[in-house]
């Protein structure tokens, strides 16, 4: 079967920005962060203090008792994402189209909130006995499943846990069973909810996270910031969506994956390299022909000097003139949700030809040698965009996005 | 003269590269000895709970060779020790 193009024609999120698309893009393309003090975790023995969380969030207003009760908030997100996405598409989802339907997210820790809370029982509480939902709310397919089940979907639904690179590999997935006839629609994404005392203990001892604020490409950058959230697509052949009079938001145009095997946790140049130029030439596309870049860009020192590097590499002296943010800058790193994040930010930069900033920028590293947009958007349509997710393990994944038909 | 604190840390030290304490020296840099990022986080992990001090993410930073370690972990101990 011959290529097909792959169109977005629906996009729902929630994070730290917004609680929803238009909340998302305000916040986005003022350059207003969403970083502040950690509120739903006792934070006074961490040596962090600031996070991106989903603030004045009730799970009450999205769902009824029996069914928050099975949802941990990582898969909440994941659901509230997948509702405003199959609306905004505008589709119906009859019997026919539920069996050619695939859901596919990413998630890095799954509903680990809830084990740590059953372990608290466990071990601290000394209950001898843990919640009966514990592992339901726990598997990190949650998400995929609630989403199924809540939709009728029944075509393949699974989840991609790549750390930090989930969400594009979940993207990406979906974007090549669409692209490839394997099925007629594709909803995909990702989300995560890491705000809990254990998981936060264990990012402190990694020693990556800031203690003010992130500032991915500047001098003085310290580290990332947790944020959690999520968000979810609509991919459909552009030809059906096109028939049925759907609003496109985007396309999906190319797909790259690499591996450094290098090391769990440093970042290597030559991955990421790779996987930038796998997915130029999945969607067959010069480097010159890319007119704006999501970085990975998480703040730490190691991260964002490997990747301008990569970057600088590929694209040589293109670099120069070619746009680049991290909006991890203001909606914190939701690690497996992260990808899907970016997404939405790349399509709605693509679409409203409004590129978003890196927030809280001082001065840029001379390692960092890039086009950094600096805390204000900057007007300028271009036709294609990379988002790139570069993640512990050393597992790569680029997604190439176009904007809209004129 | 010989310091308790560098044996000690040295010890740790060695443990964690699997490698005997007398190829080590104060002036040994942490990277020459085959410390990775992840290795020198653990290793603070333990001098952490060893010595019952808190490191900060910036000193540890600047952590560069074998005499940074114990001089950074010396100067927590005064520290803890005048508080007490």
């Amino acid at each position: 079967m011959p290529r097909r193009r792959v169109a977005i024609t629906g996009m729902g999120v929630i994070c730290a920005l917004g609680r929803n698309r238009q909340e998302l893009w305000d916040a986005l393309s003022s350059g207003r962060p969403a970083i502040g003090p950690i509120e739903s975790v006792d934070i006074e023995d961490l040596r962090f203090r600031n996070g991106a969380q989903v603030r004045g969030y009730d799970p009450a207003a999205h769902f009824d008792d029996n069914r928050s009760a099975l949802l941990d908030r990582f898969a909440q997100f994941a659901l509230i994402a997948a509702r405003e996405a199959v609306q905004d598409s505008g589709v119906q989802l009859t019997p026919e189209l539920r069996e050619n339907t695939a859901v596919i997210t990413g998630s890095s820790m799954g509903g680990q909130s809830s084990q740590d809370a059953g372990f608290v029982d466990l071990y601290r509480l000394d209950r001898h006995r843990v919640h009966p939902l514990t592992i339901p709310r726990t598997m990190a397919n949650a998400g995929a499943s609630h989403i199924s089940m809540e939709l009728g979907v029944v075509g393949p639904t699974y989840t991609v846990s790549t750390a930090c690179s989930s969400s594009n590999h979940s993207l990406g997935q979906a974007f090549r069973m669409v692209r490839d006839g394997e099925v007629e629609m594709a909803i995909a994404g990702g989300s995560e909810a890491p705000f809990s005392l254990g998981i936060l203990k264990a990012w402190e001892a990694m020693r990556v996270i800031s203690s003010d604020t992130c500032r991915p490409f500047c001098k003085d950058r310290r580290g990332m910031i947790l944020g959690e959230g999520g968000a979810m697509f609509v991919l459909e052949p552009w030809e059906a969506a096109r028939a049925r009079g759907a609003r496109i938001r985007g396309e999906i145009v190319g797909f790259g994956m690499s591996a450094d095997a290098y090391h769990l946790t440093q970042p290597a140049v030559d991955g990421p390299i790779r996987s930038i130029r796998a997915a130029l030439r999945d969607a067959e596309l010069s480097p010159q022909e890319i007119g704006y870049i999501n970085a990975h860009g998480t703040g730490t020192s190691g991260n964002d000097a490997c990747e301008a590097n990569a970057i600088r590499t590929v694209f040589g002296r293109h670099a120069d003139s070619l746009p680049v943010s991290s909006t991890k800058s203001m909606h914190g790193h939701a690690l497996g949700g992260a990808g899907a994040l970016e997404a939405a930010a790349t399509v709605l930069a693509l679409q409203e030809g409004l590129l978003p900033p890196t927030a809280n920028f001082t001065t840029l590293d001379p390692e960092c040698d890039l086009d950094v947009i600096q805390n204000q958007a900057r007007k300028l349509r271009v036709e294609y965009a990379l988002s790139s997710s570069f993640a512990f393990g050393g597992l790569n994944a680029v997604l190439v996005f176009r904007a809209p038909a004129a | 003269m010989s310091d308790p604190l560098f044996d000690e840390v040295i010890g740790i030290l060695a443990e964690a590269k699997r490698r005997p304490p007398d190829t080590i020296s104060p002036d040994s840099s942490l990277v020459e000895l085959g410390f990775d990022s992840l290795d020198v986080i653990t290793t603070v992990f333990e001098l952490e709970s060893k010595f019952k001090i808190s490191i900060s993410d910036d000193h540890v930073r600047t952590l560069r060779t074998v005499r940074d370690v114990v001089e950074g972990v010396r100067t927590l101990i005064d520290e803890k020790t005048a508080h007490a």
